[in-house]
């Protein structure tokens, strides 16, 4: 079988998209050409292979004319410690030597994300080396640059979660930054974005990691009287728009017109821009609320008591107990996930952008629709404005450097850090639904979203709003997810989490007296190795237990402020065994205690809880 | 061991040196050092002739050294920084120790 077929037979056992879409390319006979006139197989000194690639007039090669293997194997001795590295993002991939010499090294549970800039190069190296392991690896995720290359950053910020930030390895395979120098430092620039969004996580979670999980615990309530988004696919004729209504300045513009579009289309309204509907009389169709900080002075008019909620399991608990509506999931973060899947529930994977309206054009998405409608989305100021009703900048928020991007209109508008990293996520979910959703930018203002059809509201709604349209009819007709016995069924699922936090105290408790006794020994370099050992294996155990417990997941992201500091200090090096084994110890008995307060602290809350079922 | 046997040795030390940082990318401190290095390796490739003419039976091949720093000055001259260190490696460190072992 020869090599092509090889690799392409492992590549559509793990990913068929990217299997159909280089067989697409394959197809075109033209391709063989170009990639013989450009890519060589050398063969080593040392009996190896290498490749060498024409640019223009230079012949640049990939790994060493003499020892390949024994090239990486150098390369690889430059990150230190690298069996601490819980991820790794390498731009290159080649021939797969530096991946090969890098795997070697790595923790077994590292996840690898390569990015090949070059599909011809990619192509080249399935007909010329064996890279089955690359293909096939469930640790290894690839990233084709115009096939699957923007899902690259998304993907990333998904999988990985902030607190590994600091074990993450970036680096790229040796003369693939001078042979794609502008991809290059493309990657580079997304590699950036990727640390911004992990800060902006940290950041929020260090802040807010307890009173998320405190939601998330009293929102169980709120279970019974749902809906999960999954439940919506294909409810909504496809020909019917989604108008999604944010708060940004120009809405002051355009409000009115919304009327227009009333029983005509989905209007579905990020949380901060209800007040305007509502003070000027303008019905919508639903309500989009995803962050657990927000002020319930956006929901003070109570007649946004009876619209129903798209939200998110850790969303504001008093918003969600102000609502009388039905409650609709748009994903199952943390311990609802693993709830539902019990019942054979499956949420849709969702790609968080980081604000309540990305969250609403993701609902759209999965909704299917053909046309989704921008309305005040202007992700920039209108001079000192930043939101609508007149709202100025909130005066605590400080630039810390001045950010101009294309307006809608042409020219430059001012923006800020995060807007702009909405702009960038929208106009990647432009590109992902492009083909099947058009995306129609009616702000009439504000910064450009590339990739959208620009349109005055008032267009677009004589354009595409012509069928009637009623969400509560569809609502009326759709049942809760659990019907009265089930749902039983699902309080004493809810109800068990007593024991589970229970287990969870109780092994943490064990687990930071055997890293207590560790501690004290290194500490005082008295130690008996067997008993070191033996702590090793209570503390493993006990960390075993823990994980084993359906409710871990919410306290994991409870105690991260607790152990922040101790993070920090993972990935780090040490001179000699015992200064390792003494920091590993602190660490351990940090987390420990960090696990036994947040299940104490807990208990009363699902205690409550369990009432309101 | 000699005065000169010890310098050569040393400069082989050196020059691995050099190339462990090229093979790791790192090309500011791999140049740094290596223009630093390159009088030591004039140094030791003196030493070696200086031992040969002293010593008739010692088979040191002028035109072979000639040619790897040839072509290790060629690799640089074109920017190829890993075949800069494959020469290095393989060529000048691998014959340059042949000869090291031949010394008394």
């Amino acid at each position: 079988m020869k090599l092509l077929d090889y690799n392409l037979e492992k590549l559509k056992s793990k990913n068929e998209y990217l299997y159909d879409c280089i067989n697409t390319i394959l197809a075109d006979q033209r391709i063989y050409d170009e990639i013989s006139n450009k890519f060589f197989v050398i063969e080593t000194k040392n009996g190896s292979k290498t490749i060498e690639c024409l640019s223009g007039h230079n012949k640049i090669r990939l790994n060493s004319m003499y020892n390949p293997e024994r090239e990486a194997q150098k390369w690889v001795i430059n990150f230190n410690n690298i069996s601490n590295y819980t991820s790794v993002a390498m731009f290159g991939i080649g021939n797969g030597v530096f991946y090969n010499a890098l795997k070697e090294k790595l923790n077994l549970h590292a996840d690898i994300f390569l990015y090949e800039p070059d599909v011809k190069l990619f192509i080249f190296c399935l007909a010329n080396f064996d890279l089955s392991d690359i293909l096939c690896n469930d640790k290894v995720f690839l990233y084709i640059d115009g096939i699957n290359g923007d899902r690259f950053l998304e993907d990333m910020s998904e999988k990985i979660n902030w607190a590994m930030l600091s074990t993450q390895l970036e680096c790229f395979h040796p003369a693939y930054d001078k042979l794609y120098k502008e991809k290059y430092f493309k990657f580079e620039y997304e590699l950036e974005e990727f640390r911004n969004i992990m800060i902006a996580r940290k950041n929020t979670s260090l802040l807010y990691a307890k009173k998320f999980t405190v939601n998330a615990l009293k929102n169980l309530r709120f279970i019974k009287e749902s809906n999960y988004i999954s439940e919506l696919k294909g409810k909504i004729d496809k020909d019917v728009p989604v108008i999604i209504v944010s708060a940004g300045p120009s809405l002051d513009k355009n409000i009115n017109i919304l009327r227009k579009a009333e029983g005509k289309a989905f209007i579905l309204t990020v949380d901060t821009a209800v007040k305007y509907l509502l003070a000027n009389d303008i019905k919508f169709d639903a309500i989009v609320t995803v962050d657990g900080r927000k002020s319930l002075k956006h929901f003070n008019d109570d007649r946004c008591s009876r619209y129903p909620l798209f939200t998110v399991p850790d969303a504001k608990s008093d918003v969600l107990e102000k609502n009388h509506s039905r409650k609709i999931w748009i994903n199952g973060t943390g311990y609802l996930q693993v709830l539902y899947e019990k019942y054979n529930l499956k949420f849709p994977k969702y790609i968080s952008g980081g604000s309540v309206a990305t969250a609403a054009f993701w609902i759209s998405e999965i909704l299917g629709v053909k046309k989704i409608i921008l309305v005040g989305q202007d992700l920039s100021y209108d001079g000192e404005m930043a939101h609508a009703g007149k709202i100025k900048q909130n005066a605590e928020w400080k630039d810390s450097r001045e950010i101009y991007v294309e307006g809608l209109y042409g020219g430059r508008v001012k923006t800020r850090a995060d807007w702009l990293n909405f702009i960038n996520w929208f106009e990647n979910a432009v590109e992902r639904v492009k083909g099947k959703t058009d995306v129609i930018d009616a702000t009439e203002g504000g910064a450009k979203i590339a990739g959208t059809l620009i349109m005055p509201l008032r267009d677009a709604i004589e354009r595409y709003c012509n069928k009637e349209f009623k969400f509560s009819e569809i609502l009326k007709e759709l049942p809760v997810t659990f019907d009265e016995r089930v749902y039983t069924k699902l309080c004493n699922d809810i109800s068990g989490i007593k024991n589970g936090l229970a287990e969870i105290s109780k092994a943490a408790k064990k687990g930071s007296m055997s890293a207590r006794d560790n501690i004290d020994m290194l500490k005082n370099k008295k130690y008996l190795p067997d008993k070191l050992n033996r702590n090793q294996e209570i503390m493993v155990q006990s960390q075993k237990q823990i994980q084993n417990q359906d409710i871990y997941i919410l306290l994991d992201e409870y105690i991260s402020a607790d152990i922040e500091e101790r993070l920090s200090t993972v990935g780090e090096h040490y001179d000699n065994v015992r200064d390792e084994l003494l920091e590993k110890s602190i660490n351990s008995k940090v987390l420990f205690d960090a696990l036994e307060k947040a299940a104490n602290e807990l208990l009363p809350v699902l205690e409550d809880t369990i009432k309101h079922l | 061991m000699s005065s000169e046997k010890e310098q050569i040795k040393n400069t082989i030390n050196e020059v691995q040196k050099v190339v462990d940082l090229f093979y790791q990318q790192n090309d500011k401190d791999a140049f740094d050092k290596f223009l630093i290095v390159l009088e030591d390796m004039t140094n030791a490739i003196d030493n070696l002739a200086t031992y040969k003419n002293t010593n008739p039976g010692f088979a040191m091949d002028d035109k072979k050294i000639f040619s790897i720093l040839s072509n290790a000055m060629e690799a640089l001259e074109s920017d190829d920084k890993v075949l800069l260190a494959d020469i290095l490696q393989y060529d000048f460190i691998e014959y340059i120790e042949s000869l090291v072992e031949k010394m008394e």
